[in-house]
């Protein structure tokens, strides 16, 4: 029903139609503009990265959102990420697809954790984050300058281990594109 | 399905709604228990943190009938 399929050029008109909604940039870290040239060039730049990977999510064969490996440091065994539903119908899955991107790069990937940034007011997705298992870092305060006011930037980090330990959600397997 | 009740009782007060008394099946997930897309993410993973049941197994749900058909595994 859910599957991650690799991020083709194909998809790149539909993820700046989301990326550029109000609903999905407004806790998103950067704001880009609707312009399919420099789409291309941000998906050119991604194609050629070792530390960043992208897939579209698909529900029911329904390419609804993007989720993303970003600055995947192979030395310290460690990854940032993201993600998003564009389709607002489909938000309410925002609870299942982290469980399914788990379980595929900890045991895909050698990554001895996963760190995640969450900004100021999206506490729904904090919430999320600790009900998988995550635990609180800190607060970059002032972290990001979003539409002329600077706002706190929110650190959690999962380990493998305790996403283990957690013996929650192992049955949310699927296909993730190579 | 008072654990239920309990669970969407908690995330309406946190969400500054008044609590509810009892939950029907006929009740619009939305539209009734005026749960948002954010809400309805939380409940999915509090669901199957407590009852071990994925309320997305066969499609979208709307109705509190479906989720509670789906945790007594009808």
């Amino acid at each position: 029903m859910i599957r991650f399929i690799k991020l083709k050029e194909e998809h790149l008109e539909q993820v700046l139609e989301w990326r550029t909604q109000e609903d999905v940039t407004r806790f998103m870290n950067t704001d880009i503009e609707k312009d399919m040239d420099k789409q291309r060039e941000w998906f050119r730049r991604i194609s050629n990265s070792e530390t960043d990977v992208y897939w579209i999510i698909e529900i029911r064969e329904k390419p609804v959102g993007v989720i993303s490996l970003n600055n995947i440091d192979d030395v310290n065994k460690r990854t940032s990420w993201g993600f998003y539903i564009g389709e607002e119908k489909y938000r309410l899955y925002g609870g299942i697809i982290p469980p399914y991107f788990y379980n595929y790069i900890f045991s895909t990937y050698d990554f001895h954790k996963i760190t995640a940034e969450v900004m100021e007011g999206n506490s729904n997705v904090i919430k999320l984050n600790l009900l998988h298992g995550y635990r609180m870092v800190g607060v970059y305060k002032d972290h990001i300058l979003k539409k002329g006011l600077f706002v706190d930037l929110n650190l959690l980090e999962l380990l493998k281990e305790d996403w283990l330990k957690l013996k929650k959600f192992q049955k949310y397997v699927c296909e993730f594109e190579k | 399905m008072n654990k239920l009740l309990l669970i969407i009782n908690e995330m309406r007060e946190e969400a500054g709604l008044e609590s509810i008394e009892s939950l029907e099946a006929t009740m619009d997930l939305r539209e009734d228990l005026t749960l948002d897309s954010f809400m309805l993410a939380e409940l999915t993973v509090r669901i199957e943190d407590e009852f071990n049941v994925d309320i997305f197994e066969d499609g979208i749900v709307q109705k509190i009938g479906e989720i509670i058909a789906k945790i007594e595994g009808v």
